[in-house]
Formats: structure tokens, sequence, C-alpha cells
């Protein structure tokens, strides 16, 4: 149904696809697999018009064509982004109307008149437009203003929207990036069902292995802009190219971890958060949040989506400000600093978004990451050269800009950011968010070793996991508050975490 | 299974709406003494600018400081060609307008590839363009001295006295307000928003985003031009120093001091605050620069979404969190 042949792609001298094809069938459910930076948006974008092909040619069904962003709808092709592009100014619905934009016809004249004509439009498509948001699980009220649903909601979202211009062929750029396991068992049952019912052939690029194997017909895996293989997710999972680029050997084993010593119960609290409440403007957040990070530990914090993982992070950080309780970060109370004297204090927080500047180098990235603090020259040699041995990926693209680099070394380049003011307490904000499992686990070595050199950490995170051999303890966090804590492997296997964290599939 | 809900819709068209709000506010007009109803008359030219400029700006994203040159050929073509081509208004206005609309779409297509303080600048340009031909028009435009509006008749209601002519304007506000809000909350203005906050998403949504662009300057640029043409009749005389980067400035600051969100009723708010207070309370007199700036200063602070955008956020506060 849709083939690319031998197309390249190159920008900036950096080559993002090679002679890269593959082919759709009608009516699969296509994989699209490989680490990070091997070409698997680049190869989407390149579907949609949005990137330049040099070479290669685009067939649907039977007919060669030059795709312009524009003229999706008409050539039956629907995508969605990797971060959902929701139409922050409208309501849920709104957002899903503007999916039947092509389909419809009111205008100027009848839009401000109101026809009729312009009425029974509108309310056919609402209609719609309501039955495809309940298909894709969203439970909210429609008239819901758009930014002030959580992530899980604007997936939904964009979803329903897409599928509101009739496509017969759905690209999704990591659907079930920053979702839960409820709602990615939700997910693959809708995308199922949307292939059954409606007919529409799908191409999905996902990171999580065990959803892409379940779901696909067939899958294809890159490697560094090229097709490495093709296959059913049987062939692909033995397919020793695919094996060995992008799965790791270690696949399907736990995850390698530093030993964890039993720690004395003298263990000092490093930091101490007590009955913390915040919240933004009208809404409170966090409610009564009391939790602590020990010298020389690894603390998870696990929740779903908009349980107030990062809110928490960012108090502690103190900005929301706390509007109750207390802070207490080595003995003293850091609550109501500002945020630069609270990371002056030596906290260093990891944002959730890759926190690096995309038009500066990686050396001009790290150079930026020490502002404000008096380094010799020798001293920050040193801290670079650390950072190089530390991140050996980022060594070999000093001089890159930051926007060049692929998701896993822009993870590496934010953390090390951080790490280039040597703090004594290192907070994560769900640093496995759309990494490949191979820099997943390059990235819990990483995070062992810092422990072992005595850097606690506390990661925030919903992928449980890679935290749980990591960490010594867990923080459960639901509603805004802690409901629960203990070994992550415990609070893993518990009734609450089934509960609150996996949400009952049934609704 | 889920109830379809109702659909925030008038059961009436918004016409009725639009007749019934321009007639209350012509009732309103003569219940003020003289002079108030003169401001009236020219809040109600501000606010169907302003509404043409927050649906540029607060609607589809796109900055733009030309306003005043529409408004100016509102006034300066409409005047003309009753003075010189001796056309009745009802023919006059509406071809103004048409003109507006035309080089609206004209300025938003060739600036489409252009956003930002670039949009701007170009459209500043235009302005500085529109002003050097005002003033070497020669007959047609009165030179630097302006035209003054000949007096006229409508049919049914007589000679268009001030009375009439305020009445016409604050009829026409009411109107353009209901249309507006209608026109945004439709396909069309859906569309704008989407571009403005995503526009590649917008755009593999079957979006056509240069012919929404080049739409929202023509939508806009009509108004202006409509409200010019009011001007002329209110003021008696065509100012050419009237239609200035200031003037374009103001408009602008009634967009933000409203709420750049795609309300109706901050392009109303917008100009009350800043043009009908410090016209009432004259005693504000020469402290007019003061209050203008303080009252930009003090929303900008603790309102920067504008006034209604806050008002909206308190109100969603009142009723409970989100999530």
């Amino acid at each position: 149904m849709l083939h690319m042949r031998e197309v390249d792609v190159s920008f900036g001298g950096v080559q993002a696809l090679r002679s890269f094809s593959i082919s759709i069938e009608r009516g699969e459910i296509h994989g699209l697999i490989g680490p990070n930076g091997a070409g698997k948006t680049t190869a989407i974008n390149t579907l949609c018009g949005v990137v330049e092909r040099q070479r290669g040619e685009i067939e649907l069904e039977g007919r060669l064509i030059d795709p312009r962003p524009r003229r999706l709808v008409e050539y039956g092709i629907g995508r969605t982004f990797q971060k959902p592009a929701i139409f922050f100014d409208l309501t849920a619905l709104e957002n899903v109307l503007v999916g039947a934009h092509a389909h419809s016809r009111t205008g100027v004249v009848r839009g401000s008149f109101g026809t009729n004509l312009a009425l029974t439009e509108e309310r056919d498509l609402s209609a719609r437009a309501v039955e495809l948001l309940r298909a894709v699980g969203y439970e909210r009220d429609p008239g819901e203003s758009a930014k002030r649903l959580a992530f899980g909601a604007h997936r939904q979202i964009e979803v329903a929207r897409t599928l509101m211009s009739d496509p017969r062929i759905l690209l999704l750029d990591e659907p079930t990036a920053g979702l839960t396991g409820a709602e990615i068992a939700r997910l693959a049952a809708m995308l199922r069902s949307v292939r059954d019912e409606r007919g529409v052939t799908i191409l999905l690029v996902e990171h999580n292995v065990p959803f892409v194997f379940g779901l696909c017909d067939r899958v294809t895996a890159m490697h560094e802009g090229a097709r490495i293989a093709s296959g059913t997710p049987v062939e692909i999972r033995i397919n020793a190219a695919v094996v060995e680029s992008y799965l790791g050997p270690n696949h399907g084993q736990a995850l390698p971890s530093g030993p964890i010593e039993p720690q004395s119960s003298e263990m000092t609290r490093i930091l101490d958060v007590r009955d913390l409440t915040s919240g933004y403007g009208g809404t409170t957040i966090i409610r009564d949040a009391s939790l602590h990070v020990g010298t020389g530990e690894i603390v998870a914090l696990l929740g779903r989506n908009g349980a107030g993982k990062t809110t928490l992070l960012n108090t502690i950080l103190g900005d929301p400000r706390p509007r109750g309780g207390d802070v207490v970060w080595q003995g003293r109370s850091i609550r109501g600093l500002a945020t630069d004297r609270v990371v002056a204090a030596g906290i260093g927080l990891v944002p959730q978004q890759y926190a690096i500047i995309a038009r500066q180098s990686v050396d001009d990235n790290l150079r930026l990451a020490t502002f404000g603090i008096r380094l010799s020259r020798a001293e920050y040699a040193a801290r670079v050269d650390e950072m190089m041995a530390r991140f050996p990926r980022l060594a070999q693209r000093r001089t890159s800009l930051g926007g060049s680099l692929s998701g896993g070394e822009r993870q590496m380049l934010a953390i090390a950011k951080v790490l280039m003011r040597r703090p004594k307490l290192l907070l994560l904000d769900e640093p496995s968010i759309g990494l490949a499992p191979t820099i997943v686990d390059e990235l819990a070595s990483i995070v062992a070793r810092l422990r072992d050199e005595g850097l606690p950490v506390m990661i925030a995170e919903q992928n449980v996991t890679w935290v749980a051999p990591l960490a010594r303890r867990a923080y459960l966090i639901d509603g805004g508050r802690i409901i629960e804590e203990g070994p992550p492997s415990v609070l893993a296997e518990s009734e609450a975490l089934a509960e609150r964290y996996l949400g009952s599939i049934e609704a | 299974m889920t109830t379809i809900p109702p659909l925030p819709r008038f059961p009436y068209s918004p016409l009725v709406y639009g007749a019934v709000l321009g007639i209350a506010a012509i009732a309103f007009e003569f219940a003020l003494p003289a002079y108030p109803r003169f401001v009236f008359g020219q809040f109600a030219i501000l606010v169907i600018i302003t509404l043409g400029v927050n649906l540029l700006l607060g609607v589809a994203g796109l900055l733009s400081l030309a306003s005043p040159a529409f408004v100016g050929i509102g006034a300066n073509l409409s005047t003309a060609i009753m003075l010189r081509a001796h056309v009745p208004i009802l023919i006059s206005i509406p071809i103004a307008v048409l003109a507006g609309w035309c080089i609206g779409w004209i300025l938003g297509f060739v600036s489409l590839r252009l956003a930002g303080f670039y949009l701007a600048m170009v459209t500043f340009g235009f302005l500085d363009v529109f002003l050097v031909i005002l003033n070497e028009g020669g007959d047609w435009t009165g030179g630097g001295y302006g035209l003054i509006v000949p007096m006229t008749t409508l049919p049914l209601i007589g000679p268009v006295t001030l009375n009439v002519v305020i009445a016409i304007c604050a009829f026409t506000a009411g109107l353009a307000i209901v249309l507006v809000r209608e026109l945004q909350r439709s396909r069309i203005g859906r569309a704008w928003l989407a571009i403005k906050d995503e526009p590649i998403a917008a755009e593999i949504q079957g979006i056509d985003v240069p012919r929404m662009k080049t739409l929202a300057f023509a939508v806009s640029s009509a108004l202006a031009t409509l409200a010019g043409t009011y001007q002329a009749l209110l003021l008696g005389v065509t100012n050419p120093s009237a239609y200035s980067l200031n003037v374009a400035v103001a408009h602008l600051t009634y967009v933000v001091v409203g709420g750049m969100t795609a309300s109706v009723v901050g392009p109303i708010v917008g100009p009350f605050i800043l043009f009908v207070i410090p016209e009432l309370f004259r005693a504000i007199g020469q402290y007019r620069e003061v209050f203008y700036g303080a009252v930009l200063l003090l929303v900008l602070i603790l309102a920067p979404n504008g006034i209604t955008g806050t008002i909206y956020d308190l109100a969603k506060r009142r009723t409970g969190p989100g999530q």
C-alpha cells in the first residue's frame, strides 16, 4: 500500500536515511524500531513531506507521490507526534474538530452568520468527534480546555483528531511514550479496533519493545539510517543484527545494577521533605507529601501521569514555592528559597524535557552549565574530562550542536550539565522517556556508578522496570499524595501499585 | 454510554443576537448626555477596530502594525469617492470596505513567510507608505490637511446627523461583537488558533496555512476599514496625522490589556479602560499619559493574560481544579 524505496535524506552533513526502504501492506500494523538517532522519526517526517528527501521514491497505492504536509489528508495519511501536538487554546472537542477541517466547508460568511448549513455541519461533526474521543478512551468532559488536561489525555485527543480526518494510513510516532501500563494496554486494544473496524493501516515508531512485538504484524528494524531487517516479530526478535544494535545482549534478563549495600540505620537524611503542599495558580497539586533521601542511596518516585511527580521535584527546587510543610536540606530549611539559591546549595535537577541548548555545541552547553560559579581553568578542564569519561558518547560529539544529538545523547548531555556543578543530590525527572532499551541500560549503569561514588539520586519514573533493580527505596505518589513507601520490588507488586498505578483495565 | 453534551450554541441565528445588542447600544446612546454620547461613538469605533486587531494577534497570532493604515483607507476612500465621484454613502462605504478587504488580503499574502518582529516591520513599512501616499495624494486625499466630509442623507432616516452616525457606530459594534465571536468559534476560528499553537500539526490536518493567514489579514483589515469610514463621518474630517505608529501601538495595547484570547470581551474592555475612562474623567486630564502607562504596567504585572484572561482563570479556579 505504502512503499519507500531507497530514500536518502541528509541535513547539515548528517546522513539521516541511507537508501532506506520500507513496505507497508494494506491492513497491517507495522512497527518501526531502532536505537535513538537511527532515523525513525526522519522516516515518518519524510513520508509526511516535512523533511525533503534527496533521492528515492515514495509510492502510495500504486502511484508515485511527492508528499507535502498540506496534502496528507488528501492522500488519506494521518500522523501523530512524539510530543503530542495539541492546540492549547482549544478545548478537547475543538481539537478533534480541527481534524475535520479539510472535510468541512464552513467559510467566513457561513461561520460569522452561523447559517443553518454551518450549524448542521458543526452538530454532525461534534457528535462524531465526541464518539471518537470516547473510542480512544478519553473520559473527561469534551469541553475541557486542552491546556488543563494531562499528558495521557493529550495523546488520546491527538489520535482522535487524526482519526477525524478519516485516514487510511495512520503514522504514530512513539505513541506509548509517557503512558502508564494500563494506558498502553488500552492503546493497543484501541489500535487493533481501529485497524479491524475502520480498516486503517498503521505504521508506528516505538521503543516499547513488548508493545511492538505484541501488537504488530510485521516489524522493520533500522540502524544508522538504514534498514537492517524486516519481518514478523518472531523473526526480528532473534535477528542477530537487531539484537546487537538495539535490544542489547542482556535483553529480557535483569538489568545490570550495582551492588546494593545494606544501608546502616545511621544513614543521615540529606533531604527531608515534610508535609509539603504546593500547586500552580488556584490548583493544589501536591498535598502533605513527606519523603526523604539519605546519603548514598537511590530513591524512586513512582506514579502515573499527572500524579504530581514533576511538581514535587519542582517544588523542592523552589518553583512553585511551597504553600505548606518544609523542605530540609542538610539540616537547614530551604523552604521559600529561590531556585538559583537551591541549586547553589547543591541540589541538581535534570528536567523531563532535555534541558540543553539546541544551537550550542556540547562543549558550550557544558560551559554554560557552570555559569555563576568560579572555577579555575584547571578545575574546569578536569570536570569536563570527568564528564567525557562518564559519557563516552558525548566525547565523540563535543563540537556538535545540541540540536543535532540523538535523544540518548541529549539526555546524557542534560545529566552532564547538572553534574558539572558537582551537586550533592541529583534529581532525575523521567530520564528514560523516549530512550532505546540499550540506552536505558547505559543510563542505569551510569546512575548506579554515581550512587557508588556517593551521590544520592532520586528518580521520578513511571517506567518501573529499570529503576526497580537500582533503587533501595521507592515512594508511590498519586493525586499529589505519597500513598506508599517501601522497597521498589515490593511496591511494584503491591495491591496499591496495581490499582493506583496501573489502573484497572476495564475503566 | 456517555451522552453527547449540548453544543455551546444559541438557539437563534447570531444575526438576531447581534441586532438585539446593536439596538440596545442605540438605546444606551440616547440615554447619554451630549459629550459622553460622542465618546460612546468613538468607543464603538475602537471596539470594531480592536475586534479586528485581536482577531489577527490574539487568534491567528499575527503581529501587525498596519491597523491605522486601514482606518485611514476607510476614512479617506469613502470620503473621497463621496466628494469626487458624488456617490451616496450607502455605496461609498461598501466600496471602501471591499478595498480594505482586498488590500488586507494582498498585505497578508506578501508577508506570508514572515512572523513576529519581521512581520511587524513589514506592516510598519506598509503604514509608512500609506502615510506618504496620503500626504502626496493632492485633491483625492487633501494632502496634509485632510478632507471635509460632506453632509449626506440616508434613505428613510434622512440627514446623517451626529446622533445618526453614533447610532450607526453603536449598532455596527453590537453586531460585529456577535458575528466575530461566532466566526472565532467556527471552523475558521479553530483553524486560526490551531495555526498559532502548532503550525506543522495544523498543516498536517489539512489546514491551508497561507490561505488562513491571508484570510485573517483580510477580515481584520475589513473591520478596521469599516471603522475608518465611520470615523470620518463622526469627526466630519479626515485627519492625516491620526494614522501614525502611535495609533497602531494604542490598538495593540487595547488588545493586550483586554487579553489576547479568542474572547470578544477583551476588545470591549481594552478600549473602555484605556480610552473611555480617561475621556470621561477629565480630572485625569494632563495625567492621561501617566494613567495610560500605569494601567498598562499594572495589567502586565498583575494580570499578564490581560483582564479577560485573568477573570477567566479566576472563574475556572472557583469551579474547582482541573485535575
